[in-house]
């Protein structure tokens, strides 16, 4: 290491430390990135990133110590580069790639040269060639391959005009080794046209990997291949047909196909398996946005996206097609006022491939408004409300699962004030009102506990005060209230409430830079809850009776440190300790220290 | 003119069936699934084993939220082909299960028990519950073609990351499974035969 430090020019080296500890888990973790140059062309790229992870007494594990660990290491000197007069490049490298877990462990080595050409303007040309070998050890039973590993690429780009450019991009990677070989080849292009007010821009992208792998993590007896093959398609437009109004067109294609092949013995191994499968997504989106008057603008999107999925003879074949169309108008966009509104309407549906009495083909319908509008009533205080309503209404069109045909509905309300009254002082108050009513299609006008309301309020009061230059106090309090309960139909929605539950949150932050380069930030929270059910008493009649008190206490410091632009160092610490009537405590310790340097 | 025109263009749209609206469903010829409106973690978890054992996929889809993950216990750089995946694969990878188990279930039953972990309790904030669970899961199939062998059971440990979502309810934003030994298959091993 010291090699490389003396006498070296370096480039952006960077060294990453982090630990933490979160109850019975600690991780280390690390990273360096270390690229000096000694003879002016040459480049000297040095990698390491390394991860533990201890699980004390996993419970996971019969109490005993569980880790797990990766390692990466790369050494890489760019004899030549390709960039400037030089039009060619060399470079040696090595890299070694460890993973253990528990008592399974792989390691694999690769030493290779690679060489880069830049024949004309725009076109590199590279390829590197490594021997390579790869360990793997399953509880003692050790497995070794010996081969090659071959990379090609070749990238062109090309501008026509100063916003018009056209680029590809193939590359090959592929793995020459006895039992599990793999292979992958793929290319992208990409066609871009960058107008004042028209846009084109077209992308194309495929991809062929053909891999063998070990089909058990604990032995070596069967092996399955997977070819894998996808292509994408991406179209996207957008026009100014007139003044002030804007369209966007967006398509895309996709497609997914895998193929498995398993040889060798199967076994107690034969889940992982991998059945035949291919997917093809096609989907369009039109967007249109127009300015009205001076402060108005209007836009509306449609979406139409059809999936087929084809799991052979898993009997998983399906269609899925979702059509949505939203609608929106925002009023304002000035300091003082504004207003908006939207709805948006969407169905996607489920068809199986062939019927039989238990398909379940379904749809999915959404409606979804949304109303909102802010007022600054003076410089010092700003008025803001935003609500919302939203039904999801899930649809079986089997009878085998109808009756679980169910609307979703969801009420939102939240007013927020805030408030400046001096420079040094901030306070927002927010409240929150909140419904979800679930109730099935089949069972509406019938006593059914599957119906059901959950609504809940919450207001909290937030303060910032600057005492000074260096010092911001934020406390806070926050409310909350929550219930639950059956629903019953009685001409309108009626609630049979189960348990209610309310509590009360005080919190205060600091934010304390004593130094330059030097904040602390320590805090405490508290937590108090009271929960009541709603029983039948002996005498018939319903009573609300405890059912729980909790209590819990958080204290954090964490202190950021940093001498200068190119060092931080921080430490963050917490402690929490819960108190509950109907569960049992709990004390937390968490611990993260971090440290990062560029030089 | 104008306001024949318009007459006649609400009349037309008035007449047009809602595009946004779900289809017509048969009665119901079965008694209705487990669903618990999860206004607190563990009810996510009571959720999600009833919908393995009635096998609805809207129940299950009902307790993950969009940025839900799935991962298990494993070694990197061991070659497999996905060591985690996400919302969109979870949901096709149960999606299939249920009806691959659906369909036949006159010759295959999968059933699946979760217990608390008494040695390792949960932890609750305000917007996040982690909770573990031991688990048992049951696939039995008369078939000796299928990939899923007659009887298998998978054991293990798995972990779950709760939160509160934007609704103000609970759903599973992580999901970790753990072997329950080296020898058993797990619950990840299980789900990697519906992919």
């Amino acid at each position: 290491m010291s090699l490389f430090l003396s006498g070296a020019v370096a480039f952006g080296h960077e060294l990453i430390f982090d630990f933490s500890h979160n109850r019975e888990t600690y991780t280390w973790s690390d990273s360096l990135v270390y690229r000096p140059s000694y003879l002016g062309e040459d480049r000297v790229l040095f990698t390491n990133t390394s991860r533990s992870t201890l699980i004390k007494e996993s419970v996971l594990l019969d109490k005993k110590d569980r880790w797990q660990e990766n390692y990466r290491t790369m050494f890489e000197w760019k004899i030549r580069q390709e960039q400037g007069p030089n039009r060619f490049g060399a470079a040696t490298f090595f890299q070694n790639e460890y993973s253990s877990f528990e008592e399974r462990l792989v390691s694999e080595n690769k030493i290779g040269l690679s060489a880069s050409l830049s024949p004309v303007e725009g076109l590199i040309l590279k390829n590197s060639g490594a021997f390579s070998t790869t360990v793997r050890d399953y509880y003692g039973e050790k497995h070794r391959v010996n081969g090659y590993n071959n990379i090609l690429t070749a990238n062109y780009n090309h501008r026509f005009a100063p916003r018009t450019l056209v680029s590809f991009d193939v590359e090959h990677d592929m793995l020459i080794v006895p039992d599990v070989p793999t292979s992958y080849l793929e290319g992208h292009s990409l066609f871009q046209s960058l107008g004042n007010s028209d846009t084109v821009r077209v992308r194309l992208s495929g991809s062929l990997q053909n891999n063998k792998y070990f089909t058990s993590t604990t032995s070596f007896e069967s092996i399955s291949r997977q070819r894998r093959t996808t292509a994408n398609a991406n179209l996207a437009v957008s026009l100014e047909p007139a003044s002030n109004t804007h369209l966007w067109l967006t398509s895309d294609f996709d497609f997914r196909e895998y193929r498995y092949k398993h040889y060798g013995q199967s076994g107690a191994t034969s889940g992982l398996l991998g059945s035949n499968n291919d997917t093809r997504t096609i989907d369009y989106r039109l967007t249109a946005a127009r300015k009205l008057y001076k402060h108005m603008e209007i836009n509306s999107h449609y979406l139409y996206r059809e999936s087929k999925e084809d799991y052979g003879d898993l009997g998983a074949k399906q269609k899925v097609k979702t059509g949505e169309f939203a609608v929106g108008v925002d009023v304002g966009h000035l300091l003082i006022d504004s207003v908006w509104a939207g709805a948006t309407f969407s169905v996607t549906g489920y068809f199986s491939e062939r019927v039989s009495s238990f398909f379940s083909d379904r749809d999915r319908a959404m409606e979804l408004y949304n109303i909102g509008a802010k007022h600054r009533l003076s410089p010092h205080m700003t008025i803001r409300v935003d609500g919302s309503y939203r039904d999801f209404h899930q649809t079986y069109v089997s009878g085998t699962l109808s009756a679980n045909n169910n609307h979703n509905e969801v009420y939102v309300l939240q007013p927020s004030v805030e408030v400046r009254p001096y420079r040094w002082l901030r306070i927002v108050n927010s409240f929150l009102m909140h419904a979800n009513y679930v109730w099935y299609d089949y069972e509406k006008n019938v006593s059914s506990e599957r119906n059901t309301l959950f609504r809940r309020a919450r207001w909290t009061s937030d303060y910032e005060i600057i005492v000074s230059r260096r010092l911001t106090v934020q406390p806070s309090y926050t409310y909350k209230y929550e219930d639950f309960g059956q629903l019953l139909w009685k001409d309108q929605w009626v609630q049979k409430t189960n348990w209610d539950r309310r509590a009360h949150l005080p919190a205060i932050e600091l934010r304390y830079r004593p130094f330059s380069g030097i904040e602390l930030n320590p805090g405490v929270s508290y937590e108090w809850k009271k929960s009541w059910e709603f029983v039948l008493s002996e005498s018939g009649a319903i009573e609300r009776v405890d059912k729980e008190k909790f209590e819990r206490t958080t204290i954090f410091l964490g202190v950021e440190y940093r001498p200068r632009a190119t060092t931080r160092i921080s430490m963050s610490a917490l402690r929490r300790i819960q108190k509950s009537s109907l569960y049992s405590d709990d004390t937390t310790n968490q611990f993260v220290i971090n440290v990062q340097r560029s030089f | 003119m104008k306001s024949k025109s318009l007459i006649i263009l609400i009349l037309f749209g008035l007449t047009c069936t809602n595009p946004f609206s779900g289809r017509d469903s048969e009665t119901p010829s079965e008694a209705e699934g487990t669903f618990i409106t999860p206004v607190e973690p563990e009810i996510v978890l009571l959720n999600l084993e009833a919908s393995y054992n009635e096998k609805i996929i809207s129940n299950f889809i009902q307790c993950l939220d969009t940025t839900f993950y799935f991962t298990f216990d494993f070694l990197q750089f061991a070659d497999l082909p996905d060591t985690s995946w996400g919302y969109g694969a979870e949901r096709i990878i149960t999606d299939n299960i249920f009806n691959y188990y659906r369909a036949g279930q006159d010759s295959i039953s999968l059933s699946l028990s979760m217990q608390a972990i008494e040695s390792l309790p949960g932890v609750k904030d305000d917007t996040l519950a982690v909770l573990y669970r031991e688990y048992e899961l049951t696939g039995i199939s008369s078939s000796v073609e299928r990939a899923v062998p007659d009887t298998v059971i998978y054991t293990g440990t798995a972990e779950f990351d709760i939160i509160q979502t934007s609704g103000n309810l609970w759903a599973i934003r992580r999901w970790a499974d753990n072997h329950a030994s080296t020898n058993d298959t797990g619950w990840s091993d299980f789900k990697n035969g519906f992919r």
